[in-house]
């Protein structure tokens, strides 16, 4: 397991591709989000939540109260339209930079 | 859009602060319990299961600490905590925060009055559109008089040159339905208003004809507010101006109230009428000066060739003009303050806002370093904590802010105030407005100034708290840095010595008020009089006119008797005439005169000391009397008895009939002066006042009396019309007001001395508080260690006292003239100076001293 120190715009970045397909509580996401980067990526707390802060201000996220699967009284956070168009933006940006990178790192 | 949202998002945990708390605090727990059971299910036992969430979650306090630093502005939030502290610790030491916020608005206030006052009479930019292009056209003669133009050279001029504008100010007679006012006129061209950018607030600036053939005039906005009431529909309505009828074009903005500063126009009419008007009919074709020349010049025009351009136009080849001799002819001059002679007078003034601000800063600023001592110990504690001492000198400059925003709004209270008063006080004595108000610029000016007092009160405590240290503190050791002893010393010294002064003033102003007040007026200030100014308009004799006047004013009920004269003594004009006495066997004597009616010394309450007073029986074709004043009659006579004597004055031959006391004639400041009185019924013109003794209060008989008299005479034109009692409140306005204005000040001065004494004894008290613990501990008893505080307030105070009354001599020595039987050195002034000085000094001292009285000396001693 590799603690990466991710970039602030990363994390929110991979946040939102998280909660594509459906809505998540905190943590249901940081499940997910282990589960997407094969067990390589453990999110702490102190980052996730101040970065689902960031998202909810930019109204990239919404959140609501809602029940779980075990009863319990969870906070689930969904995608906005805008949220949705963001993601993209920022999935064709990183293409770019990580290919353009790649590209230099090759070069001889 | 979203940027609002942001911000609307962030502003939420100001509001709903415990809400979102518990909601962080709620998905908290529930990510752990999730996490618990994920591993319980994945094997571990619950404590281990509880333990790994825990691990894995990682920080939660920090976790929380970082949502709430993302979720609200992390700024304000840091202010808002940083105000409540600043409130709480500024709460805690009442009184000396009190004092702090006293002083700096004293000193804001103070500075922002002046600049008022400046602003209004210099600064402020000229009411009409680009001020530095207008220039005025003047010759000069060879003794540096200024010769006008008569109205041919202003066609002359005008022909030569463009936006030429020619007026006259005149005085002219506003008809009013009860009295007439003399109003301030302006006779201008009709390019008057378009060649200064003016327009007008209400109709419009127009000064030709009006539709139904009158002609019209434009209201000053004073004019219109204080006789129209600001009737809007002012517009097209008739006014009579010297019984001639204009018809109001339109009215004036506020701002505008003509050409110079303070002296505000009433109303503008129009040269095409006035040079068809039988008054002004002969000024057509004349070159004689009635009139000023003004003109807007292009920019980047030379002025000399212009000049010489407006000058030849007027001299012409028919010498229509001929040159004053030596002088260099027409010259333009700017008309309003250029920004250098502007910059100049600010330039002036800076060092007084500089001196007067910086004195009440200091204050505050000694009063602040004094709470700042007695808090080092919670300042050492904080800064053990973890505190940066940035963090801690950010606590005390928003407190030193708190302190100087309530002194600005304070400040901008003291300002307002004095300003209003101002204004009313020069508008009452010499009717000359101003237009002294606060302003916008005043207000920036105020945050300037209270920008600038925070910065100069709140230096010292921070900087003290930036240099402690904290070990020190703790051991309760180490001074706080040597302090410039001296500077404080003198400042409070200074202030000690200027509130002396102002205070030794005030007491003789005061004195002198009071002997003003006292001094025998050579009438009885007391009667119920109505005083009614008057200019007769039928054509009948003066002293038929008279007769028949007083008695239709003696029917009106309410009234004593009527009698006249040519003014009353006190009043502000009039009082220079002068008639030649011819003396046998001496020089000729010039003696005041005053023309009086019947029974005048009577009803005045003046004593008569031998003979008689004028009697009705003194008008025209009965033989000439006089009645001479004591002064008078010594001079010509000796001691012998004036009466029966015959006078020639201006060559005629009087009998005087009588004699009566001296009185002063025109001020109450003034010496005696030989004076006579002949009988205004036998004088053909000349000014008029009438005299009107009423059973009952005067007040309510002013509008019956100026009815009847109307009634009797349509056109007679009254100005200033009032009683008695409002005439001799007048004639001592300037004592009243000299010596309000010296006690201002010396309260003032003495409020802000305390305050700096105050600040200074208690610093020094908290300095050395392990001292006077040790000294206690060795037996010194309460009232030795206050003695000894006072003691040394006293040490501060005196050489300022001392001082003080030097100045005092020596101000009051310059003022003297001023003072009525007060002497510049009064003793008992100068010992209640001193008194007073040390009284406050003492007062200041006390409180620290009772302060140092409690000092536990086992605390003190301790190392905490």
């Amino acid at each position: 397991m590799v603690k990466s120190d991710l970039l602030p715009g990363t994390l929110e970045m991979l946040i939102l591709k998280a909660l594509q397909l459906e809505p998540m509580h905190g943590f249901g996401l940081s499940v997910r989000l282990k589960q997407m980067s094969r067990d390589l990526f453990q999110v702490e707390m102190g980052s996730l939540y101040p970065a689902l802060c960031r998202l909810e201000a930019q109204g990239w996220v919404n959140a609501k109260w809602g029940v779980s699967d075990n009863n319990r009284k969870a906070r689930y956070y969904a995608l906005t339209p805008a949220g949705r168009k963001q993601l993209q933006a920022e999935t064709t940006q990183w293409e770019l930079l990580s290919s353009t990178i790649n590209a230099m790192l090759r070069a001889t | 859009m979203s940027r609002l949202r942001q911000i609307l998002f962030r502003l939420q945990p100001f509001f709903r602060r415990q809400k979102i708390e518990t909601g962080l605090s709620d998905e908290i727990r529930t990510h752990l319990e999730m996490q618990t059971e994920a591993n319980l299910a994945a094997g571990m036992s619950p404590v281990e299961a509880r333990n790994a969430a825990l691990r894995e979650f990682g920080g939660v306090d920090q976790a929380r600490e970082l949502y709430r630093d993302e979720r609200s502005i992390l700024w304000l939030e840091n202010l808002l905590r940083d105000l409540r502290f600043a409130g709480r610790a500024l709460l805690k030491n009442r009184g000396s925060t009190a004092l702090a916020v006293i002083s700096i608005a004293l000193g804001i206030g103070l500075t922002t009055a002046i600049f008022g006052v400046t602003d209004a009479l210099i600064f402020r930019p000229a009411a009409y559109t680009r001020s530095e292009e207008v220039f005025g056209v003047s010759s000069r003669g060879d003794d540096q008089r200024i010769i006008g133009y008569g109205w041919r050279d202003y066609e002359d001029m005008a022909r030569v040159a463009r936006n030429v504008v020619a007026y006259q100010r005149v005085g002219s007679v506003l008809a009013g339905p009860f009295n007439d006012e003399v109003v301030l006129t302006y006779i201008a061209t009709p390019n008057f208003f378009s060649m200064l950018g003016v327009r007008a607030a209400l109709g419009n600036a127009s000064l030709g004809s009006a539709g139904d053939g009158r002609p019209e005039v434009v209201l000053g906005h004073g004019l219109w507010m204080r006789r129209f009431g600001g009737d809007p529909t002012i517009v097209g309505k008739t006014i009579r101006l010297n019984s001639e009828p204009f018809t109001v074009a339109g009215v004036m903005p506020a701002a505008f109230t003509g050409l110079i500063r303070g002296i505000p126009c009433d109303v503008w009419i129009g040269t095409d009428h006035y040079l068809d008007s039988p008054g002004g009919r002969y000024e057509r074709s004349s070159r004689s000066s009635q009139f000023e020349i003004i003109m807007r010049v292009p920019p980047a025009t030379a002025l000399e060739g212009l000049a010489e351009r407006l000058d030849a136009a007027i001299r012409g080849i028919d010498g229509h003009k001929p040159a004053p001799s030596g002088s260099p002819g027409t010259v333009l001059e700017p008309l309003a303050l250029t920004w250098r002679q502007k910059l100049v007078a600010g330039g002036g003034l800076l060092p007084v806002f500089a001196l007067v601000l910086f004195v009440a800063c200091a204050n505050a600023a000694q009063l602040r370093l004094a709470q700042a001592e007695a808090r080092k110990k919670e300042m050492g504690v904080r800064l053990a904590l973890g505190s940066s001492p940035w963090r801690l000198a950010r606590l005390l400059i928003v407190e030193t802010l708190l302190i100087a925003g309530a002194g600005a709004v304070g400040g901008l209270l003291i300002a307002a105030g004095t300003i209003a008063l101002l204004n009313s006080a020069v508008t009452t004595v010499s009717g000359i407005d101003l237009g002294l108000n606060v302003d916008w610029r005043g207000g920036l000016f105020t945050l300037a100034a209270t920008l600038l007092a925070s910065a100069l009160a709140g230096l010292a405590p921070v900087r003290h708290a930036l240099r402690l240290n904290v070990l020190d503190i703790l051991k309760s050791e180490g001074g706080m840095g040597r302090l410039k002893n001296r500077m404080q010393r003198l400042l409070v010294g200074g202030q000690t010595a200027a509130s002396v002064v102002f205070f030794g003033l005030a007491l003789l102003f005061t004195t002198s008020f009071h002997h003003a007040s006292a001094v025998w007026m050579g009438f009885d200030p007391n009667k119920t009089m109505v005083v009614i100014p008057a200019a007769p308009s039928l054509p009948m004799a003066r002293s038929a006119w008279l007769e028949q006047v007083s008695e239709r004013l003696r029917a009106v009920p309410g009234v004593r008797d009527v009698t006249f004269a040519r003014r009353l003594p006190l009043s502000p004009s009039g009082g220079g005439m002068k008639l030649r006495i011819e003396v046998p066997g001496q020089a000729p004597i010039a003696a005041g005169v005053n023309m009086v009616g019947s029974n005048y010394f009577g009803m005045m309450g003046t004593r008569l000391l031998s003979g008689r007073g004028i009697d009705p029986g003194d008008r025209v074709g009965a033989p000439l009397v006089a009645v001479v004043s004591q002064l008078l009659a010594r001079q010509i006579l000796g001691n012998q008895n004036p009466v029966g004597e015959t006078l020639t004055i201006e060559g005629d031959r009087y009998q005087v009939v009588g004699l009566v006391e001296d009185a002063p004639s025109n001020d109450l400041h003034e010496g005696s002066q030989p004076f006579v009185y002949l009988a205004a019924a036998q004088m053909a013109r000349g000014d008029l006042t009438l005299i009107v003794e009423t059973a009952g209060a005067p007040g309510p008989l002013v509008r019956p009396l100026l009815q009847e008299l109307k009634h009797f005479d349509a056109g007679v034109v009254t100005n200033g019309v009032m009683t008695l009692r409002q005439h001799v409140d007048r004639a001592l306005f300037p004592d009243r007001a000299a010596a309000v204005i010296t006690t201002s000040l010396g309260v003032l001065g003495f409020v802000l001395t305390a305050a700096g004494l105050f600040g200074m004894v208690q610093f020094s008290v908290n300095r050395r508080t392990r001292e006077i613990g040790v000294r206690m501990a060795l037996g010194a008893g309460p009232e030795m260690i206050q003695r000894a505080v006072l003691r040394e307030a006293w040490f501060i105070v005196s050489p300022g006292v001392i001082v003080g009354l030097f100045l005092l001599g020596g101000g009051a020595w310059c003022c003297q003239s001023w003072f009525i039987k007060v002497s510049p050195l009064d003793p008992t002034a100068y010992a209640a100076c001193a008194l007073a000085a040390t009284a406050i000094s003492l007062l200041a001292a006390w409180l620290p001293a009772q302060r140092a009285t409690r000092v536990n000396p086992v605390d003190a001693l301790r190392a905490e």
